[in-house]
């Protein structure tokens, strides 16, 4: 295994850090370290700088939605659709408007 | 249990620890720091549904999201405009499991509706939409929410269905 070399100023950047203990089978574990070998990263910043992107992107992803086809079709085509409400929701509502808007 | 049932933020006076939906995600979220961190961030509102200010029956939070949809058929694409659009996002909801059967889902969905139409009074929102947790997918179905095809978690109802609810 490649040694570990810890950059000048490390000791501080390490301060007010925190951990994250996760478990995962030796061959994921050693997928990992050759990936992070090619990469010339440590395991930790391998590890780390993976999952940030891609806790950015997820979240990117949840508060913007791209929609593409089929999808842009299915929100277009409900657009030009009349609106009419079904017995079941039109039911609904009005049981929750007698309960809470009439005051 | 015909006590009368209204609507708050979340506040500090709600009993967030006791609270149980039976949803690992849900109860999380709700009774861990999440939810207080986006809503002291503004990221999401969140409220709740009680009797008595402390015990939580339900919550739901709202958060703006941006839809912008590509590669539409020139037949489509005069009904959207190729820059987002607003909506309103249904990011979690949840009722205590000691009120299931009793209709809570149901009211819970209504006041989300309720409030994402005011709020579309001011600040355009075309439709819900809602990331739907396992489980809860064919309870919006019931509701008249349209699943996307490739997301099938995914389910929106649109504003102007919405408009006939409460005009």
């Amino acid at each position: 295994m490649a040694a570990t070399v810890t950059p000048m100023g490390n000791e501080t950047a390490q301060k007010g850090r925190q951990r994250i203990d996760v478990r995962l089978r030796p061959e994921q574990k050693s997928e990992i370290e050759r990936a992070a070998q090619i990469k010339g990263l440590t395991v930790t910043d391998f590890i780390v700088q993976n999952a940030v992107a891609n806790a950015r992107q997820t979240i990117r992803e949840y508060d913007a939605w791209t929609l593409e086809r089929p999808d842009a079709e299915i929100f277009a085509a409900a657009l030009m659709e009349p609106a009419v409400l079904g017995p079941h929701l039109a039911q609904a509502a009005k049981n929750y408007r007698r309960r809470f808007l009439k005051s | 249990m015909k006590t009368k049932l209204y609507f708050e933020p979340l506040g500090e006076q709600h009993d967030r620890a006791a609270f149980s939906s039976g949803i690992a995600a849900v109860d999380a979220y709700f009774r861990g720091d999440p939810i207080r961190q986006d809503v002291s961030r503004r990221v999401t509102n969140a409220f709740v549904l009680t009797p008595d200010g402390k015990f939580v029956a339900g919550f739901y939070t709202l958060s703006p999201i941006s839809i912008l949809s590509v590669d539409l058929p020139p037949s489509l694409q005069k009904k959207l405009p190729r820059r987002p659009i607003g909506a309103t996002l249904i990011g979690m909801m949840g009722r205590d499991l000691s009120l299931r059967g009793t209709g809570v889902g149901e009211t819970l969905l209504m006041d989300a509706f309720h409030k994402a139409w005011r709020a579309s009074k001011l600040v355009s929102s075309w439709a819900v939409v809602v990331d739907a947790k396992q489980g809860a997918r064919d309870f919006y179905l019931e509701y008249e929410f349209t699943p996307f095809a490739t997301h099938p978690g995914r389910l929106f109802l649109l504003m102007k269905k919405i408009d006939l609810m409460f005009e």
